[in-house]
């Protein structure tokens, strides 16, 4: 059986938490919950996943990987739009060809998924809902159940009538429910689909989880759940201290009473006090004279002299310092972390880079049109075929690199550029055209004296004149006036696999970095020479160029005088000397 | 002098003296190792301590040049990156692409 893990969602309620970090990958005893997740389904036999991402995809696969480190086998399913639970599995039908498991990214629970397969198979359920009794929430919708535990009504409790149950997030799912539910809408796997099951009468059923169940949907879930599963293991093992305790002062050591965990190189220096349990990341200094009860210190933090903390998460890389004499009192489900600044400049650049592109393309489109239509009247004279070629071009390609590793993003992401035609339509051997590429063997591929090329077409790709149609493309917002150009999806894949060329394979790295880049017109690589340029420089050009849509604040400081390409002047300033190259001629064949 | 050659022991050690090194010279700077390799250098250190900004031309430039100079045999090492060079090349991964180093000693120490 295959497993699909939703990993998608925002985790709006779990904020500040989930500003940098996606709920999946928020940390219970210092591990990510979503392993905690993968590992108690491998003991089930689920060896093979797929998750939905949106929200920082970024820091769970570059986490995760291909899987093979957990021993098991794991792609990604990236959804632009966060079009709720349903869309998640709606939009993977090939991943359907059995019962799948589908588990919510921010749930833990113990269920066996032996019985729950069984009770699913059993009753020959196309969707079946493992459900929990609702004891304590009131105003909430709930699922009853007749006595063969089929779905029959999905509603609020009558008064008087006993509680009933709602689902745990976790679910049973044939490939038929697929039928019922909508594509590119809202739609989720709760409400919406519980609605259709029971207007419908389909044989849909709520397995009752009776053993232990965590929802990790605010903060103060969190953090009780690492407390909570601390005190667990010290049960279990009859121990109190977990994880590195070398950084910890002896007098302090000997004086623990209450369960404790502590990450890798932390330090707890002398006279700290452990009035309750408390959870301890990475490269945490909890100072001299500090008392911390049943609490989160998450990785990279500081916590100076005499700080109380008590019944609070501290988030990571904090400084928790005081220049008085007076001690800090942190207490009471208080969340503390860093504000994430939403820079209103950021957001004005973008809004002017877009009001450029508009009102530069309008522009252009409008002086340009008399050339426009002669050169439309041009191809349709010189050649049989359409005036405009739909060229596809990639912008997030399948597969990716994970230092040694390849795993499969779905879907890639593809562009289509407006060209005017400049080759016949008749077909070519592939192969014979290859020995012609100016590149020699690289991942880019371009002819000088292509045959496919029109009469018409060769004047047109001369004078470049034949990319005139991208500024459709620009005024639709596929693509930017700045950015890196698009590639063909086997250039593109040929770079991903091969790099830019055998004997400079290290290269490769450098090379796939255009990739996180922003599609565009003009550009580095564009305006300087294009094709009399060798394919290691270009892939400099292009890993430079997409260095300028990096939004991190911290970074683009880093980066000192390079932020310029992000800058108003930086992005006109590109744009005239593409033209200029254009212009020039410079390298277009 | 934009560019100060050195030659310590059997290693030509070329010294970028520009805050920003941009396209405007990158092609001196591409004639000065390929001549360099012409002329049979095949240990080559470039220091940036210089440098503010390399543009993309001028690492163009230089990626070139290592391939040209790995084909001989030889290798060209970098030295001396300020912040925000330094940030660039780990961000583009070129630090994988080239051995960098702190000094100019340790890359010449480097090639023994």
């Amino acid at each position: 059986m295959k497993g699909l893990i939703l990993g998608a969602g925002i985790g709006s309620r779990l904020q500040p938490l989930t500003n940098e970090i996606p709920a999946p990958m928020l940390p219970i005893l210092n591990k990510p919950l979503i392993l905690y997740i993968i590992e108690h389904l491998k003991k089930f036999g689920i060896d093979e996943f797929k998750i939905s991402l949106h929200h920082l995809p970024e820091v769970i696969d570059s986490y995760l990987g291909d899987g093979e480190e957990y021993d098991v086998k794991i792609s990604y399913s990236l959804e632009k739009d966060l079009l709720e639970t349903g869309y998640s599995i709606k939009r993977i039908p090939s991943y359907f060809n059995d019962t799948i498991l589908i588990h919510y990214g921010n749930v833990l629970t113990n269920i066996d998924l032996n019985e729950f397969f069984y009770f699913h198979k059993q009753r020959k359920s196309v969707f079946s809902y493992a459900v929990i009794e609702n004891r304590f929430l009131k105003e909430i919708c709930e699922i009853s159940i007749d006595e063969k535990s089929q779905i029959i009504d999905f509603g609020y409790r009558k008064s008087g009538s006993k509680y009933q149950f709602i689902p745990a997030g976790i679910f049973l799912a044939e490939k038929e429910v697929l039928d019922y539910i909508p594509s590119n809408k809202k739609f989720s796997l709760e409400e919406d689909l519980l609605k259709i099951i029971c207007e419908k009468k389909l044989p849909a059923f709520a397995y009752i989880h009776k053993g232990d169940y965590y929802k990790i949907q605010y903060p103060k879930d969190l953090l009780e759940i690492n407390i909570q599963i601390l005190k667990l293991l010290a049960l279990a093992e009859n121990k109190l201290i977990f994880g590195n305790k070398y950084g910890i002062n002896k007098d302090v050591l000997s004086s623990i009473t209450s369960p404790l965990f502590v990450g890798e190189n932390s330090i707890v220096n002398k006279n700290v006090v452990f009035k309750g349990p408390a959870v301890i990341g990475d490269d945490v200094i909890i100072d001299e004279g500090s008392t911390i009860s049943n609490s989160l210190i998450m990785n990279n933090t500081y916590i100076g002299k005499n700080i109380e903390i008590e019944n609070a998460i501290v988030y990571k890389n904090l400084c928790i310092n005081t220049r008085s004499d007076y001690g800090i009192y942190v207490t009471d489900s208080f969340v503390l972390a860093p504000i994430v600044k939403i820079r209103v400049s950021d957001k004005i650049r973008e809004i002017s880079f877009r009001l450029i592109d508009i009102i530069l393309s309008i522009v252009g489109l409008i002086l340009l049109s008399p050339i426009l239509i002669l050169i439309a009247l041009a191809i349709k004279l010189d050649s049989k075929g359409p005036i405009i070629f739909k060229s596809r071009r990639v912008q997030t390609p399948q597969l990716v690199q994970q230092g040694d590793k390849w795993y499969r993003y779905e879907p890639e992401k593809i562009v289509y550029y407006y060209k005017f035609r400049t080759m016949k339509i008749d077909a070519y051997d592939r192969n014979e055209l290859k020995s012609k590429n100016i590149y020699g063997e690289g991942p880019y591929f371009k002819l000088k004296d292509d045959p496919r090329i029109t009469r018409v077409g060769k004047f047109l790709r001369k004078t470049s004149l034949d990319e005139l149609p991208l500024l459709i493309n620009v005024l639709k917002g596929d693509l930017s006036l700045v950015g890196v150009w698009g590639l063909p999806p086997e250039e593109a894949q040929n770079l991903m696999e091969k790099g830019v060329s055998q004997e400079f394979y290290r290269l490769k790295d450098v090379a796939q970095i255009r990739f996180k880049g922003r599609l565009g017109l003009a550009g580095y690589w564009q305006s300087r020479g294009r094709s009399e340029l060798t394919a290691e420089e270009r892939a400099i050009h292009d890993a430079i160029q997409a260095l300028a849509n990096i939004k991190d604040e911290k970074l683009r400081k880093k980066l000192g005088a390079y932020s310029r390409v992000n800058s108003l002047r930086g992005y006109i300033s590109l744009i005239l000397d593409t033209i200029k190259s254009v212009i020039k001629r410079k390298g277009a064949y | 002098m934009n560019f100060v050659e050195q030659k310590i022991g059997d290693v030509l050690v070329v010294g970028v003296n520009l805050a920003r090194a941009t396209l405007q010279e990158a092609d001196a700077f591409k004639q000065l190792l390929y001549s360099a390799m012409d002329n049979g250098e095949r240990k080559i250190v470039v220091d940036f301590s210089q440098c503010d900004f390399v543009d993309s031309t001028f690492l163009g430039a230089l990626v070139v040049s290592l391939k040209r100079m790995t084909q001989a045999g030889g290798d060209i090492k970098l030295v001396g990156f300020r912040p925000a060079v330094r940030s660039m090349m780990e961000l583009t991964r070129m630090h994988k692409v080239f051995d960098c180093f702190e000094t100019v000693q340790d890359a010449v120490k480097s090639f023994e």
